[in-house]
Parts: structure tokens; sequence; C-alpha cells
């Protein structure tokens, strides 16, 4: 559990903790055929609204980046990057459905029934797995 | 759940039935991820820890890192590539990461090397 990547953070320097983390991790688990069966979701509590609010900071907001870390994912960037522009009252719209991601993890590494987990999100299994 | 903790009478195998994790997140999953773990709560967890173990070789393992605090996405996956992100910048957080040349073609944030 990592604290405190919210702004204030102009050097994002709890992300250079983050990375080196899980850099650590990934290498060590893609070393031994059980750690290659690990698969590490990264995900934020909430996101963050696109403009500083008055103490130049940002609001609590709605989508944000995933990610998804092992020897059976797919790499790069899944879904479409979120429009600057084209906002819901301010705040990002997101382009993947979190509930895709958790079927996909669901069935892909726990090997859960994936319809029964979210009926109608089976969406995402194939391209973010192998 | 007390249904998959006890031997099936019609199973293939003579012995007791093992609960593995596929078949217990496949139980209680029925209702959805929310529901898996308001069920765990009527689990007999001595009797799942003792059974699962790793039963079903194929099982994968699923860690969940949450970060706490709210990640600005928009300053850890920059969107270099949209036009309107060389405008943006003035309404932003003076905080918000600017993409360097070497992270602006993943989009990463140039803290996020590795």
């Amino acid at each position: 559990v990592v604290r405190g990547v919210g702004y204030p953070a102009p050097d994002h320097s709890h992300f250079r903790s983050v990375d080196a983390a899980l850099s650590g991790f990934t290498r060590r688990m893609a070393a031994s055929a059980s750690g290659r069966k690990v698969v590490v979701l990264v995900y934020s509590e909430f996101g963050r609204r696109v403009r500083a609010n008055a103490s130049d900071g940002t609001d609590h907001g709605t989508a944000g980046p995933v990610f998804v870390l092992g020897d059976a994912v797919r790499g790069g960037l899944h879904g479409e990057q979120p429009s600057l522009t084209d906002l819901d009252a301010g705040d990002l719209t997101a382009t993947v459905d979190f509930r895709d991601v958790y079927t996909a993890l669901a069935g892909g590494t726990l090997g859960a029934d994936a319809e029964q987990v979210v009926p109608g999100h089976d969406r995402l299994s194939a391209r973010l797995l192998t | 759940v007390r249904t998959v903790s006890t031997p099936e009478p019609s199973g293939p195998s003579t012995g007791p039935t093992r609960l593995t994790r596929r078949r217990f997140l496949a139980a209680t999953g029925v209702a959805g991820v929310g529901a898996l773990g308001l069920a765990a709560t009527h689990v007999p967890w001595a009797d799942v820890f003792a059974s699962m173990g790793d039963a079903d070789p194929a099982a994968g393992i699923l860690v969940v890192v949450t970060l706490y605090g709210g990640n600005d996405g928009l300053g850890t996956v920059i969107p270099a590539s949209d036009p309107a992100y060389q405008d943006a910048p003035r309404s932003w957080p003076t905080g918000r990461g600017r993409s360097s040349t070497s992270a602006r073609a993943s989009g990463s944030t140039p803290r996020c090397a590795g």
C-alpha cells in the first residue's frame, strides 16, 4: 500500500518508489515458474479532476490509469487516452470499464467463471492476457 | 459455499472433493465481485485454507496494490499526443508532470522509467 501519490507531489517522487518496488517484484516473479503465474493490479482509490483548484491542486475526480503487470500480461496501452476536451462536468470520461478489468483478472488469472463474476464484461481478457 | 466444501456424491474421485481456489471463486462469485467479500464472511476459513493450498496447479495469483491518496492519472500517463495537451497545462496544477523527451514516446511520467 502506497500512500500520498496525490498532489502536492511536484517531482512524482512517490512514483519513483512505486516504480522501484514493482519493477523489482516483477523481475523476481519472472524468474520462476510459480512467479510467472503472478499478476499485479495497481489502481488508485480515486482519480483527479483535469483542472487545478484554488490551491493549485486537484479535487477528487473519476477516471484514472490502472496498471497490470506480470508475465502473462500483454504490454502496452489498452484502451484510449481520455479526451481532455470531452469532459463530464470537468471529469475525464473513462475509456475502459473497470468491470472489464475485474472480469479479465478474475477469469484469466484466478480461473473464475468470468461470466459469473460480472456478466457481459468479458471484453478485455483476450487483449490483456496471453 | 457449504456445498462446495463437502464431498460431492457423484464426483469422479473416490476420495473427498478438494476445494480449489478456482471452485471457491466460482461458487462465491455468482453475484459479482462485491458479493465475494460478503459471502466470504460466512466461510469456515480453517477448512478453506486447509483445502486451498495449491491444489489447482493452473491457478494464478493476483496481487492488488492500492494507491491511497488519489493518483492523478494525467500526471502519470501523460496525454502528450493529445493536441489539447499543449493548451491545457495553463489551467493545470503546477505539480502535474511534464512529459520529457524520453518519456513522451511512452507517455509515462519521467519518474517511471523502469
